[in-house]
């Protein structure tokens, strides 16, 4: 299957192969506005033969014997200006068309793309960079959309163009036509060498730029370390080498875009070297009418209109290697294998009451060895689970289960009796509230971070859980519930966490999951929202991970985990005398 | 702009040659058309003679002459992008020397984003635009001047210049509506773009959350929003840009007919005087002017985005470090005193409110000071001011008796090691991350600081050992493990100060406790001055301070403290939970 795939690959027909689908439901626009474009072409095409006719009139006249003949001159004149009229009118209207169909299958584009990130699985964005991800959305998606236009522009219009010129020329003679056409292909090959050239170099002059870019960050982020460890010169130095690559390949490549044009240039010159030559020559062979004379000047002008769609070939060409990358990528993310559709499975817990059950659960992250080795337990109604351990010892993956961010390998967790993975996972999340350790503002007022998608929530509401959770104090501060705030704001991290445990607060589901919930708020304010913490998990079955031992003493399950498995359980007190790992960690805050 | 240039005498210099061959290049240009003139009237004229052998020769010419001028312009191309992609990677390297010696304070106000981009993309547009520039600058101008007087030397028809000069008009009046309507519409789209971006990024960082919370559909609306404004105004923009082509065709055939229109009537006027072939030179000549216009239009529409991108970056160039820094170095004296802090009140710039009021402390040669206090008490910013980032408005602090504003930072940093908040790795090997501060380290050195800060077992374990390459962002390793091996970076330096500003969160205690006494056996007589917010990190401190809303509320050992101090007691017990454990 793949071997046969891959001779396409590298060819710009994959790019239209991934465009096809996207351009399918604008039919109807693309079919007039290339109709239009035809249109234009051919009449802009008659125009140099219009004027042609002028000429002849002209040049008759001034024979010795020659007469003017001006109502035949006004008549060409009108049919000139109204072909003029007529392209102008057609282009203008296709240019309309084409740009309209553009920007929606852009549109469409990113959102498929945004919408994908909705549907992939969670271990999809641990195992990738979300700048990558990102890049596909504006890069990318740029790329593709204004290749397409060139492509819509030019699909008839430059074809017409290219051959109407040909041929127009051939019926001038033979040979004009046949030195052009031969001349053409040389052309094209030369502009799009170059044009290939220019883009490697740009592709090249990219990457360096984006070395660059992540060098002067990273150094600018930690310019106070540099600093105060006397290192600025040695990564001065370090910068430079960089920026020396960088110039040394920058020159070539905006020489190289600056020779673009006078290379083309020279070609057109070329063209109508050639054209002058042979017709100066056929004539003084073969005597010169009004006529040829005349058609040296149309000639000329059918040699100037093939500059433009040589352009525009050569743009194609040129930049293939970069749409070709483009649509690999967007369709191989595109086509990422997603999350298993489960909105046939509607099983719902007719009545919550809060047990969870771990079944001989294994798991391990793709492609490593188990983290969980058949782990069982039973967390009673109302219970308050506590993990603890070192830090990276795998307390997230418990998490990560329950919520159904991964799938267990094997086993099962149930809740109230019922399989995790026989429901519907967006119903399995509606049922926890959950303070992440990782903690998300985004941009929207206080009001919206707290409600969040929830509309059921009120205004009151929020108000409440604010004050208890000592959110209010500094929302005030800042300008109040109706204040936009995003992560750049200058909230401390310890005012976002308080945001996100209001935010699990509000949502008031039965089960809870705190993943060091507390971790950047100062120790003070933490004793005073654990008195609204403990009022939301009365009565609720809720998981929490702390790196202070303090706040978990009364937990009624303690697991403490090592290496990512599970190596003690139980209560405090018991797993104190137990003298184990536990113990160890609980000491060492008083004896340092 | 134009101080840009000539502050850069190496474009000046570029600007005088490319001038004076844009001259030569003009000049091949326009003998394109006048040759092709010659070969119609050649053919034209009722004489024949040696006809076929002056079309060649013509012809020849006209390719020789295009031949010529490409090379001229080629030439100019080279000069153009040598000399602008030269200037201005020397900018890029004088900008980034000047952030690196700027004070925190400066830095803060432009922002390490801004500064990212004034390095990057800024400098980038003035450079393809300087290129451009250099290379245009005269092409544009001197082919409307040639072209023009070219028409006047040849006696051309005023008639005919006024056609000419009609049309140049409605192009630029029809550029000029076309940028009226676009150009604000450019910085939207910028903007527009960024949201775009930013929105897929937050949705991205707050994937797990946005998850749990089943709202993917509320943030993709949020999306889609964004995304269908932003279509909309790029298909104006487009749609307005790409009526360019359909006008100029129009005025370019508009002219051509004209021109042969009138050009009739004028002939048959000037009974003989004038000929077809001239007609058609000016009409050759009439296309070459307007590309000429063309061009210089093209060059004025760059210039408000490069002096914005050149302003921008001025802006850091000329920023000075507000920091003293003298020459003197800190002197070894017998002071026994190491660090003195003497009536400090300090307020960050721009705030009113002071975040130190009064504080007097001082630290002898090889003691632990500890300051404990809650988020906002002040901390942080005695880290700051010791090491000099900022400057009180009210008192001094003293190094070995020295005023620190009276020494150099080189030796001041000599003296100092610290440990930030906030770890901070580079995407570079172990061994250059911890050897930040002393590049020459030896091996020993190296082990021995990777063992105190209990990072040689997991650096042995990973795979390049000490060259191991840490990942962008320090991905490839914990918060833990990163905050190990900056300590592992500040105790290599074995400084006589060493400096730990909370630099314990992410540790579990028995770690800590493994480094305290790792550092005491290891490092001998180093000063410690200790920030945290856990008791049990500072509670064997010879001195510690309580701070609170910038005041010093309680000072001394722990078991003083724990009886004197409310606040510190409230610290204790509601961190260990249990009385008996601290007293």
């Amino acid at each position: 299957m793949k071997a046969r795939q891959k001779p396409n690959t590298n060819h710009l027909s994959f790019a239209l192969r991934f465009l096809l689908p996207y351009l399918s439901p604008h039919k109807f626009s693309i079919f007039i506005s290339s109709t239009l474009g035809l249109f234009s072409s051919v009449a802009s095409l008659c125009i140099p033969l219009t004027i042609k006719e002028i000429s002849k009139l002209i040049i008759v006249a001034t024979r010795p014997d020659g007469t003017w003949n001006f109502d035949a001159i006004k008549m060409w004149g009108s049919i000139t200006l109204a072909l003029l009229l007529t392209a102008f009118i057609f282009c203008v209207m296709q240019t309309y068309i084409v740009y309209g169909v553009t920007s929606k299958i852009g549109n469409k584009i990113r959102s498929d793309l945004s919408q994908k990130n909705d549907l992939l699985p969670i271990s999809y964005f641990d195992n990738h960079d979300i700048g990558e991800i990102l890049s596909y959305i504006i890069n990318d998606t740029n790329l593709l959309s204004s290749s397409l236009d060139i492509i819509l522009f030019n699909l008839y219009s430059t074809t017409i163009t290219l051959f109407g010129s040909v041929i127009i020329l051939f019926l001038f003679h033979w040979a004009i036509g046949l030195s052009v056409l031969l001349s053409l292909p040389l052309a094209l090959a030369v502009v799009s060498f170059v044009g290939k050239k220019i883009v490697n170099r740009f592709c090249d002059e990219q990457l360096l730029i984006s070395n660059i870019t992540i060098k002067s960050e990273e150094d600018y982020d930690a310019q106070i370390l540099i600093k105060s460890f006397n290192a600025t010169e040695r990564y001065q130095k370090k910068f430079d080498i960089v920026n020396e690559k960088l110039r040394k390949t920058s020159i070539i490549a905006e020489f190289l875009n600056e020779s673009f044009s006078p290379i083309l240039n020279f070609f057109g010159n070329f063209i109508f070297t050639i054209i002058c030559l042979l017709s100066g020559y056929l004539i003084g062979m073969y005597g010169g009418s009004p006529d040829d004379i005349a058609t040296i000047v149309a000639a000329v002008s059918y040699g100037a209109q093939l500059i433009a769609p040589l352009l525009a070939f050569a743009q194609i060409f040129s930049n293939s290697g970069r749409i070709v990358a483009s649509s690999k990528r967007l369709s191989s993310f595109l086509n990422e294998k997603e999350e298993i559709d489960e909105t046939n499975k509607t099983l719902k817990i007719k009545k919550i009451e809060g047990k969870v059950t771990f079944n001989n659960v294994n798991f391990g992250y793709k492609n490593k060895k188990n983290v969980i080795v058949n782990f069982s337990e039973k967390v009673l109604k109302g219970q308050k689970i506590a993990i603890v351990g070192h830090t990276g010892a795998g307390k997230t993956t418990l998490i990560n289960l329950l919520m159904r961010f991964y799938d267990v390998n094997s086993g099962s967790i149930e809740i109230d009796g019922i399989n995790t993975r026989d429901m519907n996972r967006k119903y399995v999340r509606s049922l926890f509230g959950m303070v992440l350790q990782d903690t998300w503002v985004f941009e929207g007022t206080f009001m919206e971070n707290i409600k969040f998608a929830n509309k059921k929530i009120t205004d009151e509401t929020v108000y409440k859980i604010c004050k208890a959770t000592h959110c209010d104090q500094f929302i005030k501060q800042m300008g109040g519930y109706n204040k936009k705030i995003s992560n750049k704001t200058g909230l401390s991290l310890g005012q976002i966490q308080l945001l996100n445990i209001a935010r699990a607060m509000a949502q008031n589901a039965p089960f809870l999951i705190l993943d060091e919930a507390t971790s950047n708020v100062d120790v003070y304010t933490e004793t005073l929202i654990q008195e609204a913490l403990d009022k939301l998990m009365k009565g609720k079955t809720s998981f929490i991970i702390a790196h202070r031992l303090s706040t978990i003493r009364n937990a009624d399950l303690i697991l403490v985990m090592k290496d990512g498995k599970i190596v003690e359980t139980g209560r405090h007190a018991e797993l104190l005398s137990k003298n184990g790992l536990y113990a160890e960690l609980y000491y060492a805050q008083f004896c340092l | 702009m134009i101080k840009f240039v000539f502050k850069n005498k190496s474009l000046l210099i570029a600007i005088l040659i490319i001038s004076f061959l844009t001259l030569f290049q003009i000049a091949f240009e326009f003998l394109i058309p006048t040759f092709m003139g010659y070969i119609i009237q050649i053919v034209n004229s009722p004489s024949r003679q040696s006809l076929l052998n002056d079309i060649l020769l013509y012809s020849l010419f006209i390719l020789l002459s295009s031949f010529a001028s490409i090379i001229v312009n080629l030439i100019n191309s080279w000069i153009a992008s040598r000399a602008s992609t030269n200037a201005l990677a020397k900018v890029r390297s004088n900008l980034h020397k000047k952030v690196l010696s700027l004070s925190l304070n400066e830095i803060n106000n432009f922002g390490v984003e801004s500064l990212v981009t004034r390095t990057t993309e800024d400098i980038r547009i003035v450079g393809s635009i300087t290129t451009v520039l250099l290379h245009d600058l005269f092409h544009g101008p001197l082919l409307v001047l040639g072209a023009l007087s070219f028409l006047i030397i040849e006696g051309c028809h005023y008639q005919l210049v006024l056609v000419i000069v009609i049309a140049v008009v409605v192009l630029i009046t029809s550029i000029m509506i076309g940028a009226i309507f676009v150009l604000p519409r450019f910085r939207i789209i910028e903007q527009q773009m960024d949201d775009i971006n930013n929105i897929s990024k937050e949705k991205l960082d707050g994937l797990r959350t946005i998850r749990a919370y089943n709202a993917e559909m509320y943030q993709e609306t949020k999306f889609r929003k964004t995304n269908h404004k932003f279509t909309m105004n790029n298909r104006f923009v487009n749609r307005v840009l790409g009526m360019l082509t359909p006008v100029l065709q129009l005025i370019t055939g508009a002219v051509t007919l004209s021109i042969t229109l009138i050009g009739a009537i004028l002939i048959k006027d000037s009974q003989g005087d004038l000929r077809y072939d001239q007609i058609a030179v000016i009409i050759q000549f009439g296309s070459l002017l307007l590309s000429g216009f063309i061009t210089i239009i093209i060059v004025i529409a760059m210039i408000p985005q490069t002096s914005i991108c050149i302003k921008r970056i001025n802006e850091v160039l000329e920023t000075e470090m507000k920091l003293s820094n003298s020459n003197n170095d800190i002197e070894d004296n017998n002071s026994p005193v190491s660090i003195k802090f003497d009536n400090i009140t300090f307020t960050y710039p721009g705030s009113t409110v002071p975040v130190l009021k009064n504080i007097t402390f001082t630290v002898k040669k090889g003691e632990t000071i500890a300051f404990i206090g809650s988020t906002g008490s002040g901390k942080t910013t005695i880290v700051n001011l010791l090491l000099h980032f900022f400057e009180p408005q009210k008192g001094n602090i003293l190094i070995n008796n020295q005023n620190i504003n009276e020494v150099s930072l080189n030796s001041l940093y000599e003296k100092i090691s610290w440990v930030p908040q906030k770890s901070f790795l580079f995407h570079d090997s172990i061994k250059n991350n911890v050897c930040l501060g002393k590049p020459n380290a030896t091996n020993a050195e190296l082990k021995t600081a990777l063992i105190a800060s209990q990072s040689f077992e997991f650096v042995n374990r990973m795979k390049g050992k000490i060259n191991s390459t840490i990942s962008r962002g320090g991905k490839n390793v914990s918060g833990g493990q990163s905050q190990r091996l900056c300590i592992a970076r500040a105790l290599i330096c074995n400084p006589e100060i060493l400096v730990l500003d909370d630099s314990f969160s992410s540790l579990d205690y028995l770690t800590v406790k493994k480094i305290y006494s790792a550092i005491d056996t290891n490092y001998k007589n180093i000063t410690k001055v200790i920030v945290s917010q856990r008791v049990s990190a500072i509670m064997r401190a010879d001195n510690i301070i309580v701070l609170e809303n910038g005041r010093i509320i309680g000072q001394g050992k722990h078991r003083e403290l724990f009886k004197t101090c409310k606040t510190y007691y409230n610290f204790a017990t509601s961190q260990v939970g249990s009385v008996e454990l601290l007293s």
